[in-house]
């Protein structure tokens, strides 16, 4: 029996816990060792316990070591580990030392060949657009060339949503926005520019649950498609646009903002001033280029202080509707919702003012000179590159992208190669060309890919299977769902519809029992995941352009392809490897496929439950819920 | 003594077990009987020597998060009192335009406070002795002045940040980079042992992901009003459906042997989503009858919060036969960040506030499930709100009044001290900045704050550091707020 051991060094007066989570040949279990004198104890079906004894919390150095096997052993005979998952300490106290050691090591990756196959083009189009479709896939793997298709894809026209919505006698409806949204993610061209547009707007998030913005749908609309127009140019033009975007103002309300009233005990509003910083730009702590959060005496130092705010929150100070001057008029036209605000000076707060980098503002400015100055001093802050390069690599790429992965596309924001700073285009080629994105050996790490938010799991289904609207959809009915509030709900997103301006999820979720990020586990929730588990098997068994019993409204799948190879098992297999998984696919869905499903006869009929069950089996799987 | 299968024995025992086997599990927990409670090592030991576990001890936590920091001092703010500093016109001064009219405030006991107007519930509930207010409660390290803050000693993390000071909420910590655990989840790790044969986790939350419920053994369940728990097709092949046995059989099948290799697989976030899967395969089978049982609680549809606390409700209904005496649940709404539009905004997310918390009180009252006594329902926020307006709203701000209740709350009073409120020389004030900000230093810690709840939850005081690790500089450790 192999030796599987725990080794601890710690000093502290306090209560501690250490937890050791590992895999055996019964299922998990999990260790937990406190500072008491109990003895070893075996509960809930998966926990053993241990005493380490009150001594250990005496102030003093303790060292100790605990043989998991043989405690696992005393308390369930005949139990074998057979790997360490995860360990954390908690404790008050100083640790020197805490260390699982366990026999063996990974299997080396597979080496890369330099060629792309069509594997290759489905992984990097999963991570460029909002999924591979057959031809994306096999033009890419025969071009082989990447940054040709990224230059191709800046050139195609944008799919904008407000002329759909402009068009509309009722343009206040939340679904008709949705419906264009999900439309354009389907039919447009500008695949790149769209899926760079959707990850900016989970960066400078609104949400028209807010109900003022909920009835300005056209602005909102508007918001969006300035943000696709952002998605290849700079990042400190796409700075001023949304400080000045109205829609924005109205959810980070600076708009209409006004100058301090001292008598009245009235200082600026601070909310946009805060969250520009904190969420969008620079974020709580100081980074250095690979993204580490800079430490000073064990706490991270902060980026800035409260003064900080309230120089930016009189910063933005002044701004109204475009052309408007009563700053408490409600007589609004509607594009007044998306024209950018403009500013009243007698409303702007023109005293000087502290910003980051100890530099201060001199009194007397406007407020377009105060905005520009202030938006010029984010900008210019050390950590608005790492900043960008991990938000932006963690929405396309990867959760957990290597210090080295952030500081090569922080390096590129910082400086072009010509000298520009912030230069989103060239960031977007630096994050999807990066060995780290696009070799085969990353991809092989424990803790490579991120895992699908509902949207983009739905999205690469469907352009997968070139969905179509049902020819028999009820008029009333939107294009491309049964009917968006049933997809908002099963989902449990939809673009621009956050539960705050801190997005679907935190980009520093962290699932209990890991020590990785996984933003998008924050919102796959049991729920969630059996809501979006049903709608794919209807999706798939039912609601398919080959079915005899699809339902008349939802969108339809086409499986043509994949009948015409289930006569062929292992050809299917390899197929949906390929379009479905990139070539990752773990090799137990090929057998599960293969042994359940080779009973099924190779007729017509046979042919066709061959293919919706393995393309079911294949999408209700987890590997298939982490893009890789 | 009946030994069906734990979740926990579900979720982790999936090598042992053959696909089978674990389908005719998941069918045999859902009718699982209750078994006799068992004192087990860890639980606290009653003074009267009682057996404390078991349904006579029944006891459920309810944790109301107010997402965004509510402002507590517009629920719960002066009227008659003559405290030096903390009068109504100190008040109305220093709010100016976003203090509630003081005809408007619905008198509270003596009448010395008055709740908003747009909290009926609160005030009656409160007035009938099964409410408390716990007065400017945050963060602390230990107990601080506004000189400490001046001086930048013994200061939580990243005041006034939300997301991490809602962190420091559920962690009861004051480092947002250290405890990943919550105290509710500390809680049900600790007291659910009273319910070894429980079929699903003691921490429930009932809308997403709860950083407060969070552990390192992970198990609390995540679920979703309007997300209704279903058997889940192709995993489940017990699902009521149309689709053929044997394809329902082929898909379970082989859908079974690829979840035993994702647990293995090499790929951790691939093993972090088979975790959720198998947690959520069985979640929805047991859980799918409770969700669906029926529990009037008004309409819903408007109302997340009531939605929530009717899922709330269902559970702590069914906790005979889901095998529980404890639960620590977690509810949530959003919207409380009203930067803007306060008098707008504020009004409404009180009165929804309000009627959730009324219709959840009436569920379980009397006249009801009839279990006030053993359901405890308590708030928390990001942080309290600025003093000052900034025109039409408030901006982010640090001590925060939280209400307790429930038929075992000592209630009809307020806990601490009532904050001075005047926008000159505050005494509780923050004081950054050039002028007065009406940012107030908490006098109450959290950790004082949930260790008053969890001792009544079944926590022993001798574990209550483990959970809460800035209790010990406090001197009290019991707020008093709840009956033994």
């Amino acid at each position: 029996m192999e030796n599987y051991r725990l080794n601890v060094a710690l000093r502290g007066r306090n209560y501690h816990l250490v937890y050791v989570a590992v895999r055996t040949n019964q299922g998990r279990r999990v260790f937990k060792f406190n500072p008491d004198d109990r003895r070893d104890s075996f509960r809930f079906g998966y926990r053993y316990e241990g005493g380490l004894g009150p001594a250990t919390r005496d102030g003093e150095w303790n060292e100790f070591s605990v043989d998991l096997q043989a405690m696992a052993n005393r308390l369930e005979p005949g139990i074998e580990l057979t790997r360490i998952n995860n360990m954390w300490v908690r404790v008050t106290g100083v640790v020197d030392v805490a260390l699982c050691l366990e026999p063996g090591a990974p299997p080396p990756p597979p080496p890369s060949t330099g060629e792309i196959s069509q594997a290759d083009a489905v992984r990097f189009l999963n991570q460029a657009t909002f999924g591979a479709t057959p031809e994306a896939m096999a033009s890419l793997a025969e071009s082989n060339d990447l940054e040709g298709w990224i230059a191709a894809q800046w050139a195609e026209p944008q799919s904008e949503t407000m002329p759909y919505i402009l068009s509309l006698p009722n343009q206040g409806r939340r679904q008709n926005r949705h419906e264009i949204w999900w439309r354009n993610a389907v039919d447009g061209t500008d695949h790149l520019r769209q899926r760079v547009q959707f990850a900016l707007s989970e960066i400078f998030v609104v949400s028209d649950l807010d109900y003022v913005i909920g009835n300005a749908q056209a602005a909102v609309s508007n918001y969006y498609d300035m943000l696709g127009r952002h998605a290849d140019g700079n990042f400190r033009d796409l700075m001023t646009d949304v400080a000045l975007h109205p829609i924005m103002g109205v959810y980070l309300s600076h708009l209409r903002n006004q100058r301090a009233d001292p008598a009245r005990n009235i200082r600026p509003d601070e909310n946009f001033a805060r969250e520009m910083m904190q969420l969008f730009t620079i974020g709580l702590y100081e980074l250095d280029l690979d993204g580490t959060e800079r430490m000073r005496d064990g706490v991270p130092i902060p980026t800035f202080t409260l003064p900080i705010i309230e120089g930016f929150a009189r910063v933005f100070t002044g701004w109204n509707f475009n052309g408007l001057e009563s700053m408490t008029s409600n007589n609004i036209p509607n594009d007044r919702y998306w024209l950018p605000m403009t500013p009243v000076e007698a409303f702007h707060d023109d005293e000087p003012k502290t910003l980051l980098n100890g530099v201060t503002l001199p009194g007397g400015q406007t407020a377009r000179q105060d905005l520009d100055a202030a938006l010029d001093n984010i900008f210019a802050h050390a950590n608005v590159g790492p900043f960008v390069a991990k938000s932006l690599i963690q929405r396309m790429v990867t959760s957990n992208p290597s210090g080295d992965y952030v500081r090569r596309v922080a390096t590129v924001f910082n400086n072009n190669g010509s000298g520009v700073r912030g230069d989103l285009r060239a960031v977007i080629s630096a994050i999807l060309l990066d060995p780290e994105a696009r070799s085969r050996e990353a991809v092989a790490r424990r803790d490579f890919g991120k895992v699908k938010e509902p949207m983009l799991r739905l999205l690469q289904v469907w352009r997968a299977f070139d969905v179509r609207p049902s020819p028999q959809a009820a008029p009333n009915y939107v294009v491309y769902a049964d009917h968006i509030g049933v997809i908002d709900n099963t989902l449990g997103q939809a673009p621009l519809k956050a539960n705050s301006v801190f997005n679907f999820f935190s980009p520093q979720y962290s699932p209990a029992g890991s020590d990785l990020v996984a933003p998008e586990m924050q919102i796959l929730t049991e729920a969630n995941l059996a809501a979006t588990n049903d709608m794919f098997f209807s999706m798939v068994l039912t609601d398919n352009t080959q079915s005899g019993d699809a339902r008349p409204n939802p969108a339809r799948i086409d499986f043509t392809e994949e009948i015409a190879l289930a006569g062929d098992l292992p050809a299917l297999v390899e197929h949906l490897d390929t379009l479905l998984f990139g070539g990752t696919m773990p090799s137990a869905i090929a057998t599960a496929i293969q042994s359940n499903l080779s009973s099924i006869p190779t007729d017509a009929d046979g042919r066709y439950l061959r293919a919706v069950e393995a393309i079911f089996i294949c999408i209700g799987s987890p590997a298939f819920m982490v893009q890789r | 003594m009946n030994n069906e299968p734990t979740i926990s024995d579900l979720m982790m025992s999936n090598d042992d077990v053959s696909g089978l086997n674990r389908r005719q599990f998941l069918r045999r927990a859902g009718v699982a009987s209750v078994a006799a409670g068992v004192a087990m090592s860890g639980l606290r030991a009653d003074p009267a020597g009682a057996t404390i576990c078991g349904p006579a001890g029944n006891r459920s936590l309810v944790c109301i998060f107010l997402d965004g920091g509510a402002d507590g001092f517009n629920m719960y703010a002066p009227l008659n009192t003559r405290q030096s500093g903390s009068t109504y016109a100190d008040f109305a001064a220093t709010r100016g335009n976003i203090a509630p009219a003081r005809a408007s405030l619905l008198p509270a006991g003596n009448g010395d406070f008055g709740f908003n107007e747009a909290l009926p519930a609160f005030a009656e509930i409160f007035n009938r002795g099964d409410m408390a207010v716990v007065s400017n409660v945050g963060p602390l390290t230990g107990p601080t002045t506004p000189a400490d803050v001046q001086a930048g000693r013994r200061l939580p993390q990243s005041l006034f940040a939300h997301d991490a000071q809602a962190r420091l909420w559920a962690t009861a910590t004051s480092t947002v980079g250290g405890s990943a655990e919550g105290w509710g989840g500390q809680i049900a790790d600790i007291v659910g042992g009273c319910d070894p044969n429980g079929v699903v986790n003691a921490a429930i939350s009932a809308l997403g992901s709860s950083v407060f419920l969070s552990t390192a053994s992970g198990g609390y369940l995540r679920l979703t009003p309007n997300q209704t728990l279903r058997r889940m097709g192709g995993y489940d092949q017990t699902q009521a459906t149309w689709h053929p046995a044997a394809q329902r059989e082929r898909i379970a099948n082989a859908l079974d042997s690829i979840l035993d290799a994702s647990d293995m697989s090499s790929n951790e976030l691939e093993q972090l989503v088979t975790r959720t899967t198998r947690r959520a395969i069985v979640t929805n089978a047991e859980l799918e009858d409770v969700t669906s049982s029926e529990l009037d609680m008004g309409n819903v549809s408007g109302n997340p919060l009531r939605a929530q606390l009717r899922l709330v409700a269902q559970l702590i209904n069914n906790r005979e036969r889901l095998g529980m005496s404890r639960q620590v649940f977690f509810v949530t709404v959003a919207g409380w960040d009203t930067h803007g539009d306060q008098n707008t905004r504020l009004p409404v997310l009180l009165r929804d506030l309000n009627d959730a918390v009324e219709a959840f009180d009436q569920a379980i009252g009397p006249s009801g499930l009839d279990v006030a006594d053993s359901v405890t329902t308590f708030t928390t926020s990001d942080f309290g709100r600025t003093l000052t307006s900034n025109g039409d709203g408030t901006d982010h701000g640090w001590g925060n009044h939280a209400f307790v209740m429930g038929g075992s709350v000592n209630g009809g009073q307020h806990y601490g001290d009532i904050p001075n409120f005047s926008a000159r020389n505050n005494p509780d004030d923050v004081g950054t900045g050039r002028q007065f900000g009406g940012r107030l230093v908490p006098q109450i810690s959290v950790g004082q704050y949930g260790a008053t709840l969890a001792r009544w939850a079944g926590v022993e005081d001798s574990q209550l550091d483990g959970i809460f690790p800035d209790l010990r500089q406090f001197d009290t450790r019991d707020l008093g707020f709840m009956a033994a």
